[in-house]
């Protein structure tokens, strides 16, 4: 059965789901949550079937080209994807095809088995309906048609699948979080239903996010992701955040620092269309791929550049990086499934997915990669300093979240955008695992977060301590869970990329950075674990006596989710670390085809290298080796780095350890007291970025706001009324001149009377004086008139 | 059947003939009945309607044989001594706005249904006269005819706005009617200078032939930017763009709006704002352009960047306001800044943008000031401190607001999303033609500014980040919050026939945000007509750089098509 053509199925389902729950508000009650849990489950079986079904066509059409490798002669390169397209016979351009499942189809009368009438003609292209449609009236313009259409490959087969399946698991634990147990008696938030159904909303658009095949349509689902976001921080509409920040107010500066960022998504968008007439995916990176692009879309152009570093922008700010990261922390406003969900696992992970999917033209501009790079690094670095001494421990969990996206983008920096997307991956099982414990701590203490308050709830809630010691296991990076694997890779990428000449001190900096936040990194998330679970207990006996464990629809997630941290990394095992055959690096194998065709067209086409195997994006970043050639299949000192930043991990896991295991806050006090005191000030206020932005841009805003409205009042309607006033004055004054006087009329009729007179004998003359040359035939007043003045003064002589 | 004179006088004369007769708790059934045929008019003609852009016709005007592309057309000598005919007619542009004007009429009527409780008779009469001079703006096709309904419509709202407003009225109404009045006089006179201009160059002759007559269809064969001197066409269209420019309203032309709007009753300011300033959108597509193409041309630098202006001003303005009514007023200016923009960037996407940018403002800001009038209803106050928390026990009227808040926001699905988009994508678009075109220096200096068409979609881009704080703060403020003022506690929530106009609204944004393929479809050969005399005068002076014009009704679908047509 053809399950890619089913794949508006997906958002559609959610989409009824909310608008169910949206509509039935107050009657639906606990039903509500079953809608949504039943809607995302087959969200998530379908995702399934999908996946498996692009696996199998990914394979077929691996096995096709191998068989077409064999039987051709003719390739001068060895590699079908590395000839120009314009130069294949058709048989190649078969093969292409058949390599890269879901490139574009160049020949829509001869589809592949797999392409159906439902999909356009295209792999896995899913086309709903038209929906811009703006015909050119200048041959020199292009038609602006955007359609409806969604795009299914291995990219969107992965994320479906993690989405749908951390989203069944957050929506099953929402229902038991949502509710509250106060002595027996279950009482339900009053907006059950409309969390629910901004959930499902939530969920909708994110599917549209990843599924959209143009700009347009990803960017319904990055503004309708954006939307749920604000709905959900601001669920609480009424409550107060903290002291600065209701909750409300925590939604609003989402939403805005978002749109800062769409500000920038939006003109990267108009001027790849101003300069590839196409707003959709395949047709772009087609036209870059095929070389047929205006000046300054080629290789390090101008466009390029300014493009991909305007699209970043809008990267930055959805998924929380250096400038706009600062609505992340406030936005744990939110109930925490929420926060596990949107914040940590999935919304916020949309930017890297946004790059990995633009990997052609990211890689074609090296300057974009390298501030995408110092970027996602100097993100990592600034929240994992704030994340050391944070007390809230959904804050902790943020700042953590912020530096992990950080981590992704620095993968994409050096061009390992699989690498960035397995990060995603591993990070979206761990840190929702994280989340959803946190919460389950949280909702067994009614709504405490200040981890200096907790401590010893290891006895009291063993599931929850386990599954958030597991998944802490795995953010720290310690073999063999999952956080490991993406981490570690992303490091030795990094590394590998310092091996060229040309910008090798860089990337060794930029390593040298990662590992310290891995450090960091393990030392914040044990000090979240022991403050919380180990030690002594600093809550009141009475309060402590009352824990207990959450619902089986909390823990029993959370038992998944921990097996998840552990396992899921084992799906992308590097050769270079524990060689398995066939089975080392399926992940990354498996997304080659989408995230490495920017690096393998670069390498072919700016490098022209001709190995049949594709090198690595942080091999092609990294330019060139010391002997001047580009280095196809480098395989570094994987095992000692691994090592290495295992024993990095180990020192940052050893502080922590020291300092809060008993769950005594003195020692850790005291050092803070010592020399250390400007870090752990630093880190308390986060860099003061939020202070910073406050006096310079909202109250800039603000004030100038103010200005505008000043100008408006008595300037610019100042002109209006007073040109008013300026009448009503002249129309007083010439009133006085209407007072029914017969002697004010006489003497106003004797002045014009000799004003008259004046004219006549004056003006009129020296007007024919200066003005000899002008001869307008038509004036017979003015004739006589001159005629007899004329006359006067020969009569007088 | 004369369909589009039913169309416009039915509201007026049904209205007078009603307001003699019924019973004054009558009233407001009848004005609704009345509406509602109206729209079914409408309707009946916009389904009898081609929409192809392929309809030409041959008409004739007074002694002239000439091509008309409009339809349902009527005409009557009038005072043809002076070249002055009743003719209406509707083109697709005209249409579109029709069918706006009469579905806005139903909701304004259902708006005013308890807020006004004296003179109603009067009320709705304004209503329904009001009405048919909307109507007749749009229809008319003789220019005087147009100047006649333009002024028509002060009228009604003058009274509407003076005797049924909230406390600054009298202020607000005459600012208003003086405002718009002096831009209309000067309109007068150019129409005057644009019937003694009214000519073409005959070849044949070696003169220009002088048609004397008022006729739009003459005009439109006449006038296109070939006739007289360049300079010649600066001053009517001059004259004619501040007129409409005060309507629409353009920066620094603006002030009017937010007196008249704040002080209107619901349904004055839903008409206002739905349906009035696009009374100046429409003219300007409809008159300034393709008469003075040139003229447009030179000038478009200076008023696109107004627009900018006005895009980021009425937004900041916004932002520091103390009264709902008044915030959605400036965001009026904003919103409307990027019609004007839309408009004078001479491209398709933007210009396709603009006119459903005006669709969409009349959905979107109708929608922000009907619910604004549900407070007031409900408070008799519209400052912001005198609210918050109403999501508490008001979430229908919450969740409805929501949805036109995201629809002013331009939240992609909705409709406001598409607008601005649209006209943002076409605005940076105009830049290949000028900078392909940019060795040809006199050329270059003629476009001014306009060069910059990066700079003036970064501007207004800007727009769409303060678009989104100010309407957040006012919902935000609304709202969100703690429900402690006692005043809020006893409100109620809306009852059908409130949240049916608003539930209306939003399912039409919804469904224009989702499938605006019809609309699309509509609007291109609007597009194309309003278009063309200005390719037709950039074409000539890029004609030696091989640009050419599309073929009219062909899409180039790939770019072997695109070269042939170059060659």
């Amino acid at each position: 059965m053809d399950f890619i053509g089913l794949v508006w199925l997906i958002p559609a389902i959610m989409a009824i789901a909310a608008l169910i729950n949206g509509l039935g508000c107050r009657k639906l009650g606990e039903k509500a949550g079953y809608i949504s849990v039943a809607a995302m489950v087959f969200t998530f079986l379908l995702s399934a079937l999908i996946f498996f079904q692009v696996r199998g066509i990914a394979n077929e059409a691996d096995h096709a080209a191998v068989a077409a490798e064999a039987s051709r002669v003719d390739n001068p390169t060895g590699n079908p994807g590395l000839v120009k397209w314009n130069t294949m016979n058709a048989a190649q351009q078969a093969v292409l095809r058949a390599q890269y499942t879901f490139a574009p189809i160049m020949d829509p009368e001869n589809p592949m088995p797999w392409e159906t009438s439902a999909r356009d003609g295209a792999g896995g292209h899913v086309h709903l309906w038209t929906w811009i449609d703006v015909p050119s009236v200048f041959a020199s313009e292009h038609d602006l048609r955007v359609d409806m259409a969604f795009h299914v490959d291995q990219l969107t087969a992965i994320f479906l699948l993690f989405i749908s399946f951390v989203g069944s698991l957050v929506f099953i634990y929402a229902t038991g979080y949502m509710r509250e147990d106060h002595h027996g008696k279950v009482e339900i938030d009053p907006g059950y239903a409309r969390f629910f159904s901004y959930l499902a909303l939530f969920a909708a658009s994110m599917y549209i996010l990843i599924l959209g095949a143009n700009f347009v349509v990803m960017f319904i689902g990055w503004e309708g992701v954006g939307l749920c976001s604000y709905l959900l921080i601001g669920f609480f509409y009424n409550k107060q955040f903290n002291e600065k920040l209701s909750c409300a107010d925590a939604g609003k500066k989402a939403f805005i620092v978002n749109r800062v960022g769409d500000f920038g998504l939006m003109l990267g968008m108009f001027l790849i269309f101003w300069g590839l007439g196409s707003l959709s995916f395949q047709t772009i990176i087609h036209s870059l791929t095929m070389g047929e692009v205006p000046n300054g879309f080629g290789y390090s152009g101008v466009f390029i550049t300014a493009a991909t570093l305007l699209l970043f922008l809008g990267a930055t700010g959805k998924s929380a990086q250096i400038p706009l990261f600062i609505w992340l922390p406030d936005a744990m406003a939110g109930p925490t499934p929420v926060s596990a969900l949107i914040h940590a696992a999935t919304m916020v992970t949309a930017g890297v997915y946004m790059l990995a999917r633009l990997n052609v033209l990211y890689m074609l501009s090296p300057t974009t990669l390298a501030v995408v790079a110092v970027i996602g690094a100097l993100t990592a670095f600034v929240a994992a300093v704030a994340g050391c001494a944070q007390r809230g421990i959904k804050k902790i969990l943020a700042y953590s979240t912020v530096s992990q996206l950080g981590f992704m983008f620095l993968a994409i920096g050096v061009g390992s955008f699989a690498i960035g997307i397995f990060h995603v991956f591993t990070h979206a099982f761990f840190k929702a695992c994280l989340f959803l414990a946190a919460g389950s701590v949280i909702h067994a203490l009614h709504h405490e977060e200040d981890v200096f308050k907790m401590g010893g709830l290891w006895s009291k809630m063993p599931k929850t301590a386990i599954a958030y010691l597991a998944a802490t296991i795995a953010i720290a990076g310690f073999f063999p869970f999952a956080g490991f694997f993406s981490k570690d890779e992303i490091l030795y990428m990094v590394h590998s990329a310092a091996q060229g000449d040309a910008n090798s001190l860089f990337y060794t900096t930029l390593y040298a950075l990662g590992a310290f936040t891995a450090l960091l990194t393990a030392f914040y998330m044990f000090r979240s674990f022991f403050l919380t679970f180990t030690g002594k207990t600093r809550m009141s006996e009475e309060k402590y006596s009352h824990v207990h464990e959450s619902p089986i629809s909390m823990s029993g997630v959370l038992i998944v989710l921990a097996i998840c941290s552990l396992i899921v990394g084992w799906v992308n095992i590097p050769s270079g670390l524990i060689p398995l055959g066939n089975l080392n690096s399926l992940f990354w194998g498996f997304l080659e085809p989408i995230t490495d065709r920017g690096a393998m067209f670069i390498a072919q086409d700016i490098y022209g290298y001709t190995d049949g195997k594709v090198p690595y994006g942080a091999v092609v970043v990294g330019e060139v080796m010391k002997d001047g050639t580009i280095y196809g299949n480098y395989h570094g000192p994987e095992l000692l780095l691994a090592i290495l930043s295992m024993g990095i991990a180990a020192i940052g896991l050893g502080i922590a350890w020291m300092l809060y295991k008993d769950g005594n806050l003195e020692k850790a006090a005291k050092l803070v007291k010592s020399p250390l005191r400007p870090f752990w000030n630093i880190s308390l206020s986060a860099w003061k970025w939020d202070e910073f932005y406050d006096a310079l841009f909202v109250a800039g805003s603000w004030r100038a706001s103010k200005a505008v409205l000043w100008v408006d009042k008595y300037i610019v309607d100042g002109i209006v009324n007073g040109s008013g006033r300026v009448c009503r004055a002249a129309g007083i004054r010439l009133r006085q001149m209407q007072n029914g006087q017969v002697q004010v009329y006489g003497l106003v009729m004797f002045i014009g009377a000799c004003l008259f007179l004046l004219y006549f004998a004056f003006g009129i003359s020296s007007f024919t004086e200066n003005t000899d040359s002008y001869s307008d035939p038509a004036s017979p007043l003015r004739d006589t008139l001159t005629g007899q003045v004329e006359n006067a003064e020969q009569s007088d002589q | 059947m004369p369909l589009l004179t039913l169309i416009i006088f039915l509201p007026m004369i049904a209205g007078a003939i009603l307001a003699l007769t019924m019973p004054t708790k009558k009233m407001k059934h009848a004005a609704l009945g009345v509406m509602i045929v109206d729209l079914l008019l409408v309707l009946y003609a916009a389904m009898t309607f081609d929409w192809s852009g392929t309809f030409v016709t041959e008409a004739r005007v007074f002694a002239e044989t000439i091509a008309t592309t409009f339809q349902h057309r009527e005409h009557l000598p009038w005072l043809p001594e002076f070249g002055i005919s009743y003719t209406v007619g509707a083109d697709n542009l005209s249409m579109i706005f029709v069918i706006l004007t009469a579905v806005l009429g139903i909701i304004g009527v259902l708006c005013s249904w308890t807020s006004i409780v004296h003179r109603e008779k009067e009320f709705y009469f304004f209503l329904l006269a009001l009405q048919t001079g909307i109507m007749g703006t749009f229809l008319a096709i003789d220019i005087f005819l147009f100047y006649m309904f333009w002024e028509l419509m002060l009228i009604p709202l003058y009274f509407m706005i003076g005797n049924w407003g909230s406390k600054n009225r009298i202020y607000a109404t005459m600012k208003f009617v003086i405002y718009t009045m002096a831009g209309s006089v000067v309109m007068l006179v150019a129409m005057i200078w644009m019937y003694y201009n009214n000519g073409a160059y005959n070849p044949q002759l070696g003169v220009i032939e002088y048609v004397r007559s008022y006729s739009y269809e003459i005009m439109l064969q006449t006038q296109s930017g070939d006739h007289g001197t360049f300079q010649a066409s600066y001053f009517p269209f001059l004259a004619l763009f501040i007129a409409f420019a005060i309507k629409v309203p353009l920066f620094p032309l603006h002030t009017w709006l937010p007196d008249a709007h704040t002080e209107a009753p619901t349904a004055g300011s839903v008409i206002l704002a739905g349906i009035l300033l696009k009374t100046g959108g429409y003219a300007i597509i409809r008159y300034c352009i393709p008469l003075f193409p040139d003229a447009s041309i030179s000038f478009a630098p200076l008023i696109t960047w107004l627009s900018v202006i006005a895009i980021i001003y009425g937004a900041m303005a916004a932002i520091v306001q103390t009264d709902i009514k008044r915030l959605v007023a400036y965001s009026s200016v904003s919103h409307m800044g990027f019609v004007t923009l839309g408009i004078f960037s001479f491209n398709p996407a933007a210009m396709s943008g603009a006119i459903l940018q005006m669709i969409n403002h009349g959905i979107s800001t109708s929608g922000l000031f009907l619910a604004v009038g549900m407070i007031y209803e409900r408070r008799h106050t519209r400052e912001f401190k005198e609210f918050g928390g109403l999501a508490t026990n008001l979430p229908i009227f919450a969740a409805l607001t929501m949805v036109m808040v995201l629809s002013s926001v331009g939240l992609p699905g909705l409709n406001g999303f598409l607008g601005e988009f649209n006209i943002l994508l076409g605005s940076m678009q105009n830049y290949p033609i000028l900078m392909q075109a940019q060795d040809d220096a006199s050329w270059a200096a003629a476009m001014g500014m306009t060069q910059y068409t990066w700079l003036v979609a970064l501007g207004a881009t800007l727009g769409v980040i303060f678009g989104a704080v100010y309407l957040l703060i006012m919902y935000q403020r609304v709202f969100f919050g703690k429900l402690d003022n006692e005043k809020n506690k006893g409100l109620t929530d809306l009852v059908p026939r409130e949240w049916g106009q608003l539930a209306f609204l939003a399912v039409a944004a919804l469904a224009i945000g989702l499938f605006p393929k019809p609309i699309f479809d509509a609007m291109a050969p609007a597009t194309r007509t309003a278009l063309e005399p200005v390719a037709r005068v950039l074409q000539m002076e890029v004609k030696d750089k091989g640009y050419e014009l599309a073929v009219p009704g062909v899409v180039i679908e790939n770019e072997e098509e695109l070269l042939a047509l170059g060659e």
